[in-house]
């Protein structure tokens, strides 16, 4: 299959489940919003080395926030909610809690699976906090040094799907990152998707296991056009850059839609990209199996795509 | 089956209207509800003596009609279920109900609302002395719930509430949240003097004043500045959803702030608006 002249191969993304929780957080101002979501995401590329994987979903205009002013939605991702609840309660202890006129409600209904977010960091407060409870949800008002900082004592998690993939393969670095960037960007459109790392983009694709014992991960041998004559490779001649887009999502669907969105507008064979491809371990490792074919059979976006 | 329950103005007794909520008739036919027994003055009388019963309309709720300013309690204890009365009503109404929704249609007496512990009592007239508080020599007032005015209220409202909500758009008497331990009161009127004296905790919400918070407060407030409180901007937009709009000139954005009372901790505040702010 073919899109525009860019080969879509036949293989699928291979994701696993993780535990999810979406982060509204408000400030006085939209510029404040996107530095504390930002600050609130940063470091949190891939469960690999991280903590957490989490970055913003999209902007909020102040209609769609529970208090009024603009904001911002961050999706966090973790494979347990023990692990989502440690790496939330720092990451809004630290990084919105302390930006200037903040606050930090939950974007999921807290039924059961609920995490201590709000409940945990009252304590700061040092006894003067103060509980306000509405319409079945709890907030806590802690005294900041510009008033107060005010945070939803738990918030609500889902199932979630992480590690959706999209391989882009090409010519020319400065064409296929082009490429990419435009990949990302529509597949940022689609709602409840996150694509953690830097730009949405990973340069590092890994592999599991290592020579070295000590390490989970490790470069992707057969993706790095420089090992090309000392290891197998999947990188076809002519080939001299790959870059790789990784979609977390709230559920499989939003994550095919992504993918869908991303194979559309990164089959940029103008920009030298020669082929599109997606990462798996053999379906060992994960239970979503993201066929990209399939997908782009589904999807009602307008393809050009040939046979 | 939608019950609605018509006072014929039969007597002018008092009338404990304990049994009058939504519970009471659920699964009973309009003959079956006529026979209820309601306290009269120091008998019992079956509830068709008094009332006009009728069913029909659909729904399970229940409905009243008439002056029924001699009729006390109605919905007392109430833990579920709908009710809407359209006229004025007695003393106590809605006291002590732990769920479910009251809609009045009128005015009510004194300690409608008292010792509330959950649930939503909404009355368009205004309120009498002692809304969501407690009884004479009780610890505590409203435990949880919401009480909304849209007229004026009398003396004490509040007072010694443990937790919920007391929203009221008109005027309030002396006392507002007297010996408050928690919970939240917003009035949009005018404030009687004393507001807040002994308050513990809890929050006293007065968006619509322009400065003047010193006149009725205790010396025992100390005044912390100037303040941003969007977190009222949930309870306004809550409101809203409950039916209680607020003007468009209110703002969240800041607000002057009192702390107190600090003879015990100080942990209560006074948030009191300021205009164009």
């Amino acid at each position: 299959m073919q899109i525009g002249g860019v080969k879509i191969a036949d293989t699928f993304a291979e994701a696993f489940p993780m535990t999810a929780a979406r982060a509204i957080v408000t400030a006085d101002t939209a510029a404040w919003a996107e530095t504390c979501g930002r600050t609130m995401a940063g470091y949190a590329t891939s469960v690999i080395g991280c903590d957490a994987e989490a970055a913003i979903e999209r902007t909020l205009a102040p209609e769609e926030t529970p208090d009024g002013r603009p904001g911002v939605s961050v999706l966090v991702f973790a494979f347990s909610r023990e692990a989502l609840e440690k790496a939330m309660v720092k990451r809004v202890g630290q990084c919105v809690m302390t930006c200037p006129t903040t606050a930090c409600y939950s974007g999921l209904p807290a039924g059961e699976k609920a995490i201590k977010v709000g409940g945990s960091l009252r304590y700061f407060g040092d006894g003067w906090q103060i509980s306000k409870r509405l319409a079945g949800r709890r907030y806590w008002r802690i005294p900041v040094m510009d008033g107060e900082f005010t945070c939803e004592e738990l918030f609500g998690t889902t199932k979630g799907v992480a590690g959706g993939n999209l391989i882009l393969l090409g010519t020319d670095r400065a064409g296929v990152l082009r490429a990419t960037e435009e990949a990302v960007a529509a597949m940022r459109r689609v709602p409840d998707v996150i694509l953690p790392f830097p730009g949405g983009i990973a340069r590092s694709g890994s592999k599991v296991g290592s020579k070295y014992k000590a390490l989970r991960a490790s470069t992707n041998t057969a993706y790095a056009p420089t090992l090309r004559g000392l290891v197998p490779t999947e990188l076809p001649e002519g080939v001299s850059c790959v870059y790789e887009i990784v979609i977390d999502g709230l559920t499989l669907e939003a994550v095919e839609r992504a993918t869908t969105a991303g194979l559309h507008a990164g089959a940029r064979a103008d920009l030298g990209v020669t082929a599109i491809t997606a990462g798996n371990y053999g379906g060992k490792l994960g239970p979503f199996h993201i066929r990209l074919h399939d997908v782009l059979k589904s999807s009602a976006a307008p393809t050009g795509a040939g046979g | 089956m939608s019950l609605t329950i018509t006072w014929r103005g039969a007597t002018a007794l008092p009338v404990d209207g304990r049994t009058l909520k939504p519970a009471t008739f659920a699964v009973m036919s309009v003959d079956e509800a006529r026979r209820v027994a309601i306290r009269v003055g120091n008998g019992k009388v079956e509830l068709g003596e008094l009332f006009d019963v009728r069913g029909g309309g659909g729904g399970d709720g229940l409905t009243i009609e008439g002056d029924l300013r001699g009729v006390r309690g109605i919905g007392r204890r109430m833990a579920a279920g709908t009710m809407v009365l359209r006229g004025d009503v007695g003393a106590e109404l809605g006291a002590e109900m732990s769920g479910g929704i009251i809609e009045l249609h009128g005015s009510a007496g004194p300690y409608a609302g008292a010792e509330m512990r959950g649930g939503r009592l909404s009355i368009r007239g205004d309120a009498g002395d002692h809304l969501g508080a407690a009884y004479p020599g009780s610890r505590l007032g409203m435990r949880e719930g919401v009480i909304l005015v849209e007229g004026r209220a009398g003396e004490d409202v509040g007072a010694v509430m443990r937790r919920g909500l007391i929203a009221i758009r008109g005027d309030v008497g002396a006392g507002l949240g007297r010996g408050m331990i928690a919970g939240t009161a917003l009035v949009l009127g005018a404030v009687g003097r004393q507001a807040g004296a002994g308050m513990k905790r809890g929050s006293l919400i007065l968006p619509d004043l322009d400065g003047q918070a010193e006149a009725f407060l205790v010396p025992t407030f100390a005044p912390a500045g100037r303040y941003p409180a969007p977190f009222l901007e949930i309870y306004y937009r809550q409101l809203e959803a409950w039916g209680f709009a607020i003007p468009r000139a209110i703002s969240s954005r800041m607000l002057h702030r009192y702390n107190g009372d600090v003879l015990i901790g100080g942990r209560g505040e006074v948030l009191a608006g300021i205009r164009g702010g």
